[in-house]
C-alpha cells in the first residue's frame, strides 16, 4: 500500500475510476456532498448556460455541480456522465461548502504518488474538502484518515 | 516517491505477448487461459476478433489496431484498466467506458496519446473528440465536435 501524507491527509493513486469506486465503495460518499468540478476533461465552470439549463440546472451550484449523496446514484449511472477524466471534491455534510473555481488534476497529467501539486493541496485545504477523486488514466484520491485509506485500498486496489 | 502503478500488469503484458495465436481453437483457448490468468494474448483472425469483442462488451478488454498491417487487424486484449496515456506508436486503442460507450484513442509515432474520439456520451456532441497537447498539463483537452467527414462509427466496425 503506497501513499503520501500531507497535513494529516492521505494522497494516492490507484488503477481504477470514480465510477468503479462508487460501485465498490458506496460508503465513501455516504453522508457527503460531492462537488463535481470537471467532467470529461471539461471544467464545469466553463460549461455553457445552454448545457447547464438542459441537463444540470438541478445541481448547478456556483461554479460547480453539487450532488447530494442521495442523488449520486442517479448521476453516477447516467450513461453520459462519469465516463472518465472527471474530478470530484467530497465534503462532509457538516462542513459549509464554499463556492470555488477549480483547476484540473485528472490522471492524464497528475499522479498523487509522484507529486502533490502545491496549488492543488492549497485549494483542497482552503475549501475544507474531506475527500477527493479524479480519474482518466487511473485514479488520484485524497482521504482524511488511515482507517478510511485502508478500507479504500482493500476494496479498490 | 514513485511507484509504477502498472508494474504488475506490464509483467503480465510482456508474458502474454509471447502467446501469438494463429488458429481459432488456439485463440479461444488462449482467451480462456487469459481470463483465468489475467494475461494478454494477440489475435489475428476473425474468430478471435469476435471473442475479443465479447470481452469488450464485458468492459474488460481493449482492442489495438495496428495501422501498419493492411488486411489483418491485430487485436490485443488486456484487462489492464483504466485507459493508458501511452501505447504502441501509430496505433488505435479502444477503451470501453463501462456504460455502453467507448473511446477510440490514437497514439502518435512516439506512442503518446494524440486524439480521443468519444462515442456514447455527450459533452461536445456525440461523438466528439479530445486533442492531447503534451505541452499542457493535463494534456487531454476539452471536447470539441467532430467535424469534416469523420465516420460516426469506428472504421474497424
Amino acid at each position: 500500500m503506497k501513499y503520501n501524507v500531507k497535513n494529516g491527509y492521505y494522497f494516492g493513486f490507484l488503477n481504477t475510476s470514480i465510477k468503479e469506486v462508487f460501485d465498490k465503495s458506496p460508503w465513501f460518499f455516504n453522508n457527503m456532498d460531492s462537488v463535481v468540478t470537471c467532467l470529461d476533461s471539461n471544467l464545469v465552470q466553463n460549461f455553457s448556460k445552454e448545457v447547464v439549463s438542459n441537463k444540470f440546472q438541478a445541481i448547478k451550484f456556483g461554479n460547480n455541480f453539487l450532488i447530494k449523496d442521495e442523488d449520486l446514484s442517479y448521476y453516477m449511472n447516467d450513461k453520459s456522465l462519469f465516463c472518465g477524466f472527471d474530478e470530484v471534491f467530497i465534503f462532509n455534510k457538516k462542513s459549509k461548502y464554499i463556492d470555488f473555481k477549480a483547476s484540473v488534476y485528472t490522471t492524464d497529467g497528475y499522479n498523487f504518488l509522484k507529486e502533490i501539486p502545491d496549488d492543488f493541496s492549497d485549494l483542497f485545504f482552503k475549501i475544507g474538502s474531506t475527500r477527493y477523486l479524479s480519474d482518466g488514466c487511473g485514479l488520484n484520491f485524497v482521504c482524511e484518515s488511515y482507517k478510511v485509506l485502508c478500507k479504500f485500498f482493500k476494496e479498490n486496489r | 516517491m514513485f511507484v509504477d502503478p502498472y508494474g504488475e500488469s506490464w509483467a503480465g503484458f510482456w508474458g502474454g505477448v509471447g502467446m501469438i495465436v494463429g488458429g481459432a481453437t488456439l485463440a479461444v483457448a488462449t482467451v480462456l487461459e487469459d481470463a483465468a490468468t489475467g494475461g494478454v494474448g494477440i489475435f489475428n483472425d476473425g474468430v478471435s476478433f469476435v471473442v475479443a469483442a465479447e470481452l469488450i462488451e464485458g468492459g474488460m478488454a481493449v482492442i489495438v489496431a495496428d495501422r501498419a498491417s493492411e488486411g489483418v487487424v491485430d487485436i490485443i486484449k488486456e484487462t489492464r484498466r483504466p485507459s493508458p496515456a501511452t501505447g504502441e506508436p501509430d496505433s488505435i486503442i479502444r477503451i470501453p467506458d463501462g456504460k455502453g460507450g467507448y473511446t477510440d484513442r490514437d497514439y502518435d509515432s512516439d506512442g503518446r496519446a494524440k486524439e480521443d474520439r468519444d462515442y456514447g456520451h455527450d459533452g461536445a456532441g456525440d461523438p466528439h473528440k479530445h486533442k492531447w497537447d503534451w505541452n499542457k498539463k493535463p494534456p487531454r483537452q476539452p471536447g470539441t465536435p467532430i467535424g469534416g467527414n469523420f465516420p460516426s462509427k469506428c472504421p474497424l466496425e
